[in-house]
């Protein structure tokens, strides 16, 4: 079928919408509800709205299908005028107070705003101009619904900037099945927010703030609690940052998905002040190793199987609170977060004779979810609490373009040594399948005690839903499973309860390709962008020295000096999560 | 009669998630947390969806209230034959603000259409209706069924 958009003749399949066609052929319509993650689209922004031969009124490109003989015009005056008014009533809505906005510069509507050349104040008086007692009112009754929610550890909502997009919505009860919010009320009143406007009760994934156009979702901000360390000159601060962070951070200043930053960012976290900045794909190392030998160890002793990963922190909690019959499936290894974390203050302290109670442990991470690990009342294995701040991805560039630090200008400096020494199998856990492949590596070459040939596993690799596989290792068949986004993993779940399903290890992550999408990564995302990011992973794990996590150098003389074996009494109080605790593993 | 109860009498599927819910506000004279809690079990629905519904309609209260409810039709119709002096009466004789929550006792409220068009303005004081309702019956109404 051909139609003609802005007179000019374009192939379309029959059942698309206008707005698919004009996304391939790269003619831009402005949409705020519309994301790729979360198709199909139900036209609620009213932003994509063209004009058409075959009807009066205007309609939204995103849900009108196309017939034959169907001309679209999509920048005429009439067009242009009705998305401005509707974009001027939607910025009514909003609170526009964008200097001290999270999302400043990277603000959907923001954007559109800018765009269209918006009169911020057309239907709402400023303040000092109210005529009458009339339009008090109305500035009143705009504002009644404002709901602030702070009083969980990972995810700030403020229903001032928000524009009942519903994206949300739809991301939480489609992608991740957990349904926290919904639309409440109805007409001027229509509010997003969860059911009796009880404190947000869910996985803390922050999908939502990812895909959120605005500022009224957002990770909760920990940045004062780390300027305030910095500025400390008692406290030491030691920083984290988590494997994926490095390949999405560029993206935060310009740079297209996918680039590899790793010198600069330790470079900008010097320049703030860090006294130290470690590798947290060290403790994905850890992981692996600790992981690797308890796999082993179910699988040679007829353990509960499958196990899962416990990376994740979403999803340890979605276990918890929705399938708690599985959580002994569940490793008891910790994240590599709160694998280091214990290491810096117990290993390191003690060689570098530092007081750990003057460790402010800090670290950058991809997830909103690690905020909330981090205040988990078990992870303090070291006597004191494990982490100490948790920031996002979008929080620490925040704070750089806040103190002017652009890192493309600084010189790349390198992780300090002592805990900084990283392989690729670490490397590969920011992607979905990664931590798989990484265990695979150890797994196969601890059970058969020979050299690995070819150290990929392409089998794993992939962007599908849920990738399964069987590896011969000798003579065990290992069967394992890969899945990511919450919904293919309910699915799993249920299909284990009826006991169709039959893996030994499986890998679960909340976000949608892992940690190189989530919940605290740059905005905005989708499939392509979170693709040009596991490219970028896939090509650093090719070029790194070293590839397998038990060959790290740093790690093999931590064993030797402080932890002993993998599974030694040290490592389980450090490393492993008591079993028999309400909150088992701990991502 | 128990929430149980009441809930047994629906077959759980998504349209008589209504009426289950007027039914047991009649006995209980809102929704609480509880409550819907359990109704979106019985009906396999998320709690969040069960709310969202719920909080539509303006007819189911979510919110415990021991306050006397006036209601006052909204919609054109009702506006055309002049329902806001109405209002303003209300708000005069009982020194209240309309959608105000402030009066430990009563509370002016605005309710959508009810599709009495033709006997408007329409006033509702709790369940009671009265119809085609002019600025000097308010007195009357207020003062009798309060």
């Amino acid at each position: 079928m051909q139609i003609k958009i802005n007179n000019k003749i374009y192939e379309a399949n029959e059942g698309e919408t206008i707005l698919a066609i004009c996304k391939r052929n790269e003619i831009r319509i402005p949409t705020l509800c519309v994301h790729p993650d979360l198709l199909p689209s139900e036209g609620i922004c009213r932003m994509c709205l063209v004009e058409t031969n075959m009807s009066k009124c205007l309609v939204p490109a995103c849900v009108q299908k196309i017939c034959g003989g169907l001309e679209v015009f999509t920048e005429t005056e009439k067009v242009n005028k009705a998305r401005k008014i509707n974009l001027e009533l939607l910025w009514m809505d909003h609170a526009g107070k964008c200097a001290s906005c999270r999302r400043n510069g990277r603000c959907e509507l923001q954007n559109l705003a800018e765009e269209y050349d918006i009169d911020e104040f057309k239907f709402v008086p400023r303040r000092k101009e109210l005529k009458s007692e009339d339009e008090l009112d109305l500035l009143k009754d705009n504002w009644s619904h404002v709901v602030l929610d702070e009083k969980n550890s990972s995810i700030a909502r403020d229903s001032q900037y928000c524009i009942e997009c519903r994206r949300c919505v739809k991301i939480c009860r489609d992608m991740q099945t957990i349904e926290a919010y919904g639309m409440n009320y109805r007409s001027s009143k229509t509010n997003i927010g969860t059911p009796y406007e009880i404190p947000l009760d869910c996985i803390f994934c922050g999908q939502c703030s990812v895909v959120c156009p605005t500022a009224a979702i957002t990770e909760k901000e920990d940045i004062e609690k780390f300027e305030k360390a910095l500025a400390d000159p008692k406290k030491m601060v030691i920083v984290q940052t988590a494997p994926s962070v490095r390949f999405t951070f560029s993206e935060e200043f310009g740079m297209p998905a996918g680039t590899f930053w790793e010198g600069k960012l330790v470079a900008a976290l010097k320049v703030l002040g860090c006294d130290k900045v470690f590798d947290t794909v060290l403790g994905a190392d850890l992981t692996i190793i600790e992981e690797a030998h308890e796999l082993i160890y179910r699988v040679k002793h007829k353990g509960t199987l499958p196990m899962f990963t416990s990376c994740c922190p979403s999803w340890i909690l979605y276990v918890e609170k929705y399938y708690p019959e599985f959580i002994p499936n569940l490793s008891s290894c910790k994240s590599p977060q709160q694998m280091l974390a214990p290491l810096i203050k117990t290993y390191y302290a003690e060689r570098e004779k530092i007081n750990p109670e003057n460790i402010v442990s800090v670290s950058v991470m991809p997830c909103t979810s690690k905020k909330y690990e981090a205040e988990r009342k078990e992870m303090n294995a070291s006597g004191y609490r494990d982490v100490d701040v948790v920031l996002t991805v979008c929080e620490l560039a925040r704070l750089l373009r806040k103190r002017r630090i652009d890192p493309a200008k600084l010189k790349e400096k390198k992780f300090d040594p002592a805990l900084g020494i990283s392989t690729g199998a670490g490397m590969l856990f920011a992607q979905s399948g990664g931590v798989m492949e990484a265990a695979l590596r150890t797994a196969v070459e601890k059970i058969t005690g020979e050299e690995l040939g070819k150290v990929e596993f392409e089998m794993v690799r992939g962007e599908s839903g849920a990738r399964c596989a069987e590896i011969e290792i000798d003579d065990l068949k290992l069967r394992v499973a890969v899945v990511h986004e919450i919904h293919n993993a309910r699915d799993l779940l249920e299909s284990m309860k009826k006991g169709e399903s039959n893996y030994h290890f499986i890998e679960v992550m909340a976000c949608p390709n892992g940690c190189i999408g989530g919940g605290g990564q740059p905005v905005p995302t989708g499939p392509a962008v979170r693709k040009a990011r596991i490219a970028g992973v896939l090509s650093r794990d090719k070029g790194m020295p070293i590839r397998k996590s038990h060959e790290n150098p740093v790690l093999k003389k931590i064993y030797k000096e402080f932890l002993g074996h993998p599974g030694s009494e040290k490592a389980e109080e450090l490393l492993h999560s008591e079993a028999g605790q309400t909150a088992v593993g701990g991502g | 009669m128990s929430l149980q109860k009441i809930l047994l009498q629906f077959e759980p599927k998504p349209e008589n998630l209504l009426p289950a819910l007027k039914e047991i506000q009649k006995e209980n004279k809102y929704i609480n947390r509880e409550n819907c809690l359990k109704v979106a079990k019985y009906f396999s629905l998320p709690l969040a969806q069960v709310y969202s519904f719920a909080s539509f309609f303006d007819e189911i209260k979510l919110k415990k209230s021991g306050k006397k409810i006036i209601k006052v039709c909204s919609g054109g119709p009702c506006m055309m034959k002049n329902s806001t002096e109405i209002v303003r009466q209300i708000e005069l004789l009982l020194k209240i603000e309309a959608e105000n929550d402030a009066h430990p006792k009563y509370k002016l409220e605005y309710i959508s259409c009810r599709g009495l068009c033709d006997r408007g303005p329409i006033v509702m004081v709790d369940e009671q209706v009265f119809e085609k309702v002019r600025p000097e019956m308010v007195d009357d109404i207020i003062l009798n069924y309060l």
